[in-house]
């Protein structure tokens, strides 16, 4: 069964609650990897990709900054230690150099490229926002009631993540804790809600 | 991280006779790298840099036949990202005030020679990894011994006494077929491949290699070949033929490898460059609460070998 809405707002930080910039971090993306900017993302053999939708232990590691990049592989172009950008510094390119099979034409404004994403850490810390909706189809309006109830999370047709008044069972399928109703769109339909990931769900505690 | 009286206790208290601080008594050498890249300044996120191959060589035209038309070639693009790097240190009031010596003080030297040693480590990596891993505008290894040219095959077909030189149609070098180490043969390997070097489309071009780079270890063996008058090695009356290359060479101390070494042309001739996107800005400031004292330091750049033209490399054996 389908959500009641076909996409849905991206996840976003919205506040920390010291005060504090949002701790991030920027680990290699894994190859291949298509996911939009506001996925839940999980490290794999320390390299990043989308988050699964199922490891609700330990399973999140963040949410995803930016767009992935599509790498031919792992890291690619990842700066280690003591080294620049690695070639060829961007995922978009176009044609091909004659007699050159492995060099890149790169149109001018095609976004750089590091071989990384940066990602919004999931802790203790950082309160994020998101869309409500229920994977049943059915009408979703959150209130002050919901603060606190833990609930997962669902991807929607169009890449984005909302969290789903459907999962409810924890230990099972939640993920989230809703902090408290967003104050621009308060108790309605499909409302957002500010949240935090729950401590089971953080890959790494920090 | 902090630092506080308890980790300095000895600063604390008068009576020391000497106090050996490496940071201000051990000096670091001089940079190293702007003897050897191009350093330019971007101004910003990214620069990105184009090739171009000429046009052919000029072919027959038949009596009442059209000229033949022809075109240059666009090759590909390599990128410039500039990476940040950034350092601080954090004192607590107390350790700044107590100190006898006024050793925290100075933690900003340390810092700035910490900026000093990557400012020089990074770009010294484009050439210790130009045999694995950076790669240039070509899309292989910097140092390579079939650097695919832009006219292809046929350009080193008609391309003048390329056969001796090249490991396949259609490439160049700019290493040895099977690497070798720094020798009298080898350094007449090396300056026979420039000798012979040609353009994307085949012709030749002046590319005249004018110091050799490299390790520490090599600088005695550098000294005999290119400092002999006679040949190397040999009990004979033979001159030493290298001398008339004029090569000079120069000890790359960031270099990793001892048997790898490298030939270089004049840096206008050659495209490895360190680009300065800001450079190091230090900055401090009295933490509010706390009192304590913070000293930070940031600055961007990044190297990039945007052509492989001008220098070889051989990685040892």
């Amino acid at each position: 069964m389908a959500s009641l809405l076909a996409n849905h707002t991206e996840l976003e930080v919205v506040r920390t609650k010291s005060g504090n910039t949002e701790e991030t971090d920027s680990p290699a993306e894994k190859a291949g990897q298509s996911f939009v900017k506001g996925t839940p993302v999980q490290l794999n053999a320390g390299v990043l990709q989308a988050w699964d939708g199922a490891t609700v232990n330990a399973g999140i590691y963040g949410v995803a900054a930016e767009d992935a990049h599509n790498l031919a592989s792992d890291g690619l172009g990842f700066p280690i230690p003591f080294n620049p950008v690695g070639f060829p510094g961007t995922g978009t390119t176009f044609g091909k150099v004659p007699f050159q099979a492995s060099a890149v034409n790169i149109p001018e404004g095609a976004p750089p490229v590091k071989g990384l994403v940066v990602v919004f850490i999931a802790n203790l810390d950082t309160v994020f926002r998101a869309q409500t909706d229920n994977n049943t189809g059915a009408a979703t309006t959150p209130t002050r009631a919901n603060r606190g109830t833990a609930y997962g999370l669902t991807i929607d047709a169009n890449g984005h993540w909302y969290v789903d008044f459907a999962k409810t069972t924890v230990g099972t399928n939640t993920v989230v804790e809703m902090v408290d109703l967003d104050p621009i769109d308060g108790s309605v339909a499909n409302a957002r809600i500010l949240f935090q990931f729950t401590k089971a769900a953080m890959q790494i505690v920090l | 991280m902090s630092m506080v009286t308890g980790q300095y206790a000895q600063l604390l208290a008068k009576g020391q006779r000497k106090i050996f601080v490496q940071w201000n008594e051990m000096y670091q050498r001089d940079l190293e790298y702007p003897q050897v890249f191009n350093v330019e300044t971007m101004t910003s996120a990214y620069d990105d840099e184009l090739e171009f191959a000429g046009t052919q060589p000029t072919p027959i035209k038949f009596e009442n036949q059209s000229v033949f038309y022809t075109t240059i070639i666009q090759g590909g693009t390599i990128r410039a990202i500039p990476l940040t790097y950034g350092i601080a240190a954090r004192m607590s009031f107390e350790l700044v005030d107590d100190d006898q010596y006024g050793i925290i003080k100075q933690v900003p030297k340390a810092l700035s020679r910490s900026n000093r040693f990557t400012e020089e480590m990074v770009p010294w990596n484009i050439i210790n990894l130009g045999f694995s891993t950076v790669k240039s505008i070509d899309g292989v290894t910097l140092f390579n011994n079939q650097h695919p040219l832009l006219g292809g095959p046929a350009v080193t077909n008609y391309a003048p006494g390329l056969g001796n030189i090249i490991s396949a149609a259609g490439t160049f070098p700019n290493r040895p077929a099977v690497d070798v180490d720094l020798s009298f043969a080898a350094i007449q390997l090396m300056t026979n491949q420039f000798e012979r070097m040609v353009d994307g489309v085949g012709m030749p071009v002046v590319y005249k290699p004018k110091s050799l780079l490299i390790a520490p270890a090599n600088r005695f063996l550098a000294r005999e070949l290119l400092g002999s008058p006679g040949k190397p090695g040999t009990a004979t009356n033979e001159i030493n033929s290298l001398l008339g290359e004029d090569l000079g060479y120069m000890v790359g101390h960031y270099l990793t490898s001892d048997t790898a070494w490298f030939a270089l042309c004049d840096k206008q001739y050659h495209h490895l460059k360190f680009k300065w996107r800001q450079k190091a800005v230090m900055d401090m400031n009295d933490d509010f609460d706390t009192n304590a004292v913070k000293h930070k330091s940031i600055m961007r750049f990044t190297a990039v070998p945007a052509n492989w033209v001008g220098v070889w490399g051989s990685n040892g054996p």
